[in-house]
């Protein structure tokens, strides 16, 4: 036990090492995997390779999306396969594996977890009965499990094809997985291999199929294959008949009571994924596996160094977001099924609406090639599929949540001067969206109610997310103007520029509401504001329900889709207007009544920020002159709202969307995305160094930050005075230094030139 | 992607259906109906639990143990209320009902009507009785539980409602044209 102790600490130690390279200090171990994952965060916990196509974890049960949950609740086996963060329906969980030690028999084989530990590309846990110790580390495309059984116990594994996350009772749930098919094949002693053919999910998208090898280190020596509730000694092959399948595997007695399984998976075919085992992991040295999984990671991570002062859990707020902003959208350049071509390919966007606001900002800042790749893989999938993604996830688009977003990650590319990138062809994808009513499919792709919108310069009311999608398609629109603009194309700039300001065709200039005059609010096609609203479809009777900025008639008037804001009320998004903050600024009263109503929105809980649409919300008061507001308000919702704990993110991390609004503004940077500008915030850190592709260094340092001097006094780049709030995008990556003296008292600095009025 | 109410599996209705029930429960103040609501297709537990019942009836309702709040059903209303209230309940200070709706049960006027008469009129539709509570009982606790099953004239509605001469609580609906549905899952 004390050897297997010091093998095991020499081991992490030679990870730390690999990870940690010669020079560069490991960031890895500022990582936890566990800060957000309970609660509403839902964050993977297990172990994966940045953007990688494999994420192995613990499933407890097949009802939580991220798979894992704590004790009590045993665990029913380790699939390969997940997503971070999501709300709605599962996703995914394919590829169940459990160690166990009985006979080879059917039946549960849950077990409860005792030890459980949790690091970066790491996962150890004892199960209690029988006391298999279960450890996991990855490759981009293969899980590579360690397994200590008790001394003298049978070595078994039941490899299940038929386990998914999500499973209703009901056949075509909404937004439930459905099994479709599997198939399990014993191809050798060492070797199983089959696929799970899923559909439905979150996206309600079409099949997928999660093909597999199992690889082991010593041989089988009995085994025995089911096919739905018949088990068979000794049969080979489980043929896909539409029912669930699995193996289970006996292996011979060897010296040691340990079993080394690497499972590989791809989208194309089981022996492609056996190949992916040979290429990735040929040999079975799980340290070194451990050592090259965190060496990846560190080279992302250590492109943003915080100061060696910095305090601990900052330390783990930071690298934690970054990290987590990483793990999706999963890069499945080479596995993709449905066409070929040498373009990246890349899944799981888990929404656009959730991440174009900062999880890709993060990516641009930090590692551009990976911006994109991403964008470009969006682009190809524009090519074949027809349209862009709006939320990808199982090969198949869907699902809408409000504009078609894509447009802001190819503006943010052109404004940010992005290369690589076919931008006439991205303005192509985004005309696309903008002229072309999806037939049908608007809750998978393309815009919902676009005739509509360009019939009236709005979306009325009686479309699903009528109110949102009017804000969005507006700065979608934006977007679309951006480019055009770029490339010369004039007549489309013009009518994209115009139709930018659509978000007012909604604004309901006299409304008032809590002291705030404007809102967005219901309109009918007719022109109509709609006060009252009536509800169901009785022939007997006809409710109606009074329609209120703070109303949210989802889930008893309406279904959750169906609301006229999605997952948001009219306070919220009334202020999500990112390219025309001045022109809302005096449509809202002017700049005094716009701070009150800023001021209202935060101190009456108005604001969410649990979602999305208000992640900028905190910043607006940079347009009236306030950074030092914008500041406080931020420095407020982290206190309040994030922790290092496993709660620690206040709402779906939605693919690192929560964590990567986080990590911007510890920075003391926040990006409006679409524009090529940060603005500039009171950091929290003392020092970060943006180590920039391409070999330049930006930082950022706060001197004289405590508790009390929490304001900025003056900035300087580069060692000139910087009097105003915000920094383009070049500026940054052509590398030098911001230093901000701050100060107890808010002072002059960023009250005069206030951030760029969009074109 | 938050959602105000998260699909939850109908496993807590096997659970309740695991415990005995007496078919001719006996309810008062300090009763508590637990409920699935089936909303537009999410699914959330309920707590109903009568708080008072002197001259106003006092119902507090619980939605997910996230949010409650209590309904004022007036002494008019609960004698002869003509309408359920169908709005969103909303937490926090209790709510007077108007005069003439309740909230999840009848009038006892409109009650003693459907007795007599085998039908009532309520939220502007006629519910007929339908005697078919022996073949297909509601069941609480494995148990069939005395109710009354009712069919609208004109919306597919169908209410089964508790034989009770004072506190007629609605222990279904479906199908309505509202999008709110609910069955009783436990009483205690």
């Amino acid at each position: 036990m004390r050897f297997g102790k010091l093998l095991l600490l020499a081991a992490g130690l030679a990870s730390r090492l690999l990870a940690a390279g010669q020079t560069s200090p490991d960031y890895t171990r500022y990582v936890d995997p566990l800060i957000g994952s309970q609660g509403l965060g839902r964050v993977f916990i297990g172990p994966t390779a940045p953007f990688g196509m494999v994420k192995p974890s613990p499933d407890c049960t097949s009802s939580p999306n991220s798979g894992w949950l704590p004790e009590p609740t045993p665990v029913t086996g380790f699939a390969q396969v997940h997503v971070s963060g999501t709300g709605g329906g599962p996703k995914y969980g394919n590829i169940l594996l459990m160690p166990f030690s009985g006979p080879l028999a059917l039946g549960d084989k849950s077990a409860h977890r005792q030890a459980e530990h949790v690091e970066l590309g790491y996962y150890r846990a004892q199960l209690a009965k029988p006391a298999i110790k279960v450890e996991i580390t990855a490759s981009p495309k293969v899980s590579f499990y360690r397994l200590a059984y008790p001394q003298g116990q049978p070595k078994a594994l039941q490899l299940d094809a038929g386990f998914f996350l999500g499973e209703q009772p009901e056949p075509d749930g909404r937004e439930a997985q459905q099994f479709v098919g599997s198939e399990v094949e014993v191809v050798s002693p060492t070797e199983v291999r089959g696929y799970s053919r899923i559909r439905g999910g979150w996206n309600n998208g079409r099949a997928y199929t999660v093909y597999f090898a199992a690889v082991f280190d010593a041989p089988v020596a009995e085994f025995a294959t089911w096919k739905g509730q018949q088990l068979q000694l000794g049969q080979k092959l489980q043929a896909d008949s539409g029912e669930k399948t699995g193996a289970l595997l006996r292996f011979q007695n060897s010296a040691g009571d340990t079993l080394k399984v690497k499972v590989g998976i791809s989208f194309l075919s089981a022996a492609r994924a056996s190949e992916n085992v040979r290429a990735e992991i040929p040999g079975w040295n799980f340290a070194q596996v451990l050592g090259q999984l965190r060496g990846r990671w560190n080279a992302l991570l250590s492109r943003a160094e915080l100061g060696a002062d910095t305090p601990l859990t900052q330390q783990k707020l930071f690298y934690t977001g970054l990290y987590h902003t990483m793990l999706m959208p999963v890069d499945r350049t080479g596995e993709n099924p449905l066409w070929n071509g040498t373009a990246p390919y890349y899944d799981d966007f888990y929404a656009i609406w959730d991440t174009y606001r900062t999880s890709n900002p993060l990516i641009t800042l930090l590692a551009p090639q990976r911006e994109v790749a991403i964008v470009n893989a969006l682009l190809d999938i524009y090519k074949h599929d027809g349209y862009l993604p709006e939320a990808r996830s199982g090969n198949a688009n869907g699902r809408t949540q409000g504009g078609s977003n894509a447009e802001v990650l190819i503006a943010d590319a052109y404004v940010k001067n992005l290369p690589g990138i076919d931008y006439r062809l991205g303005l192509e994808a985004m005309l696309k969206d903008a002229t072309v009513p999806p037939g049908g499919n608007e809750e998978q792709e393309g815009r919902g109610g676009l005739l509509a919108y360009q019939r009236l310069g709005y979306v009325p009311y009686g479309v699903d997310r009528a109110g949102n999608r009017t804000l969005d398609y507006a700065y979608d629109d934006y977007c679309i103007a951006v480019v055009a603009k770029g490339l010369g194309q004039q007549p489309t700039y013009e009518q994209y520029h115009c139709q930018a300001n659509n978000w007012q065709n909604l604004w309901r200039t006299d409304y008032r509401n809590h002291g705030a005059t404007g809102f967005i609010m219901p309109r009918d096609a007719a022109g109509k504001w709609l006060d009252t609203i009536p509800f169901g479809n009785s022939v007997r009777q006809h409710p109606t329900f009074v329609y209120t900025p703070l109303t949210r008639e989802n889930p008893w008037y309406v279904c959750h889709w169906c609301a006229y804001f999605y997952e948001a009320t009219s306070w919220e998004y009334s202020l999500s207007v990112p390219h025309q903050v001045p022109v809302l600024i005096a449509k809202s009263g002017g700049p005094a009544a716009f701070r009150a109503r800023l001021d209202t929105l935060f101190e009456k809980k108005y604001y969410n920020v649990a979602n999305e649409p208000t992640f900028l919300t905190p910043n607006l008061y940079h347009w009236l002159g306030r950074p030092d507001l914008s500041s406080q308000r931020i420095r407020q919702i982290i206190a309040q709202s994030y922790n290092t704990t496993p709660t620690g993110l206040p709402g779906n991390d939605d693919s690192g969307a929560m964590s990567s609004w986080l990590a911007f503004q510890l920075m003391g940077l926040y990006p409006n995305a679409g524009q090529p500008y940060y603005l500039l915030n009171a950091p929290l850190v003392r020092q970060t160094t943006l180590h920039l592709e391409g070999g330049k260094d930006f930082r950022i340092t706060a001197r004289n930050l405590s508790a009390t001097n929490c304001y900025v006094k003056s900035a300087r780049l580069n060692g000139r005075p910087l009097r105003q709030a915000w920094l383009t995008h070049q500026a940054l990556v052509q590398g030098g230094e911001l230093v901000f003296e701050m100060t107890a008292q808010p002072g002059d600095w960023g009250t005069r030139v206030l951030p760029p009025v969009a074109e | 992607m938050l959602r105000t109410f998260l699909l939850l599996s109908l496993a807590a209705l096997g659970s309740a259906a695991a415990r005995a029930q007496d078919p001719k429960p006996t309810v008062g103040v300090g009763t508590t109906f637990n409920y699935m609501f089936e909303l537009h297709g999410q699914h959330a537990p309920f707590e109903l639990t009568i708080a008072s019942a002197t001259d106003t009836l006092k119902l507090k309702w619980r939605i997910r143990n996230l949010a409650g709040g209590v309904y004022a059903v007036s002494p008019t209303a609960w004698q002869q209320g003509t309408a359920l209230h169908v709005a969103q309940p909303l937490p926090g200070q209790p709510v007077r009902l108007p005069d003439n709706q309740t909230f999840m049960l009848l009038s006892k006027s409109a009650y003693a009507t459907l007795l007599a008469q085998h039908h009532f009129e309520y939220n502007n539709t006629v519910y007929d009785l339908r005697d078919d509570t022996a073949a297909h009982p509601l069941l609480l606790g494995g148990q069939p539980l005395d109710v009354l099953h009712v069919v609208a004239q004109g919306d597919a509605t169908e209410l089964w409602i508790l034989r009770n001469d004072k506190f007629p609580i609605i222990c279904q609906m479906t199908h309505s044209p509202l999008g709110v549905n609910y069955v009783l899952t436990n009483l205690n």
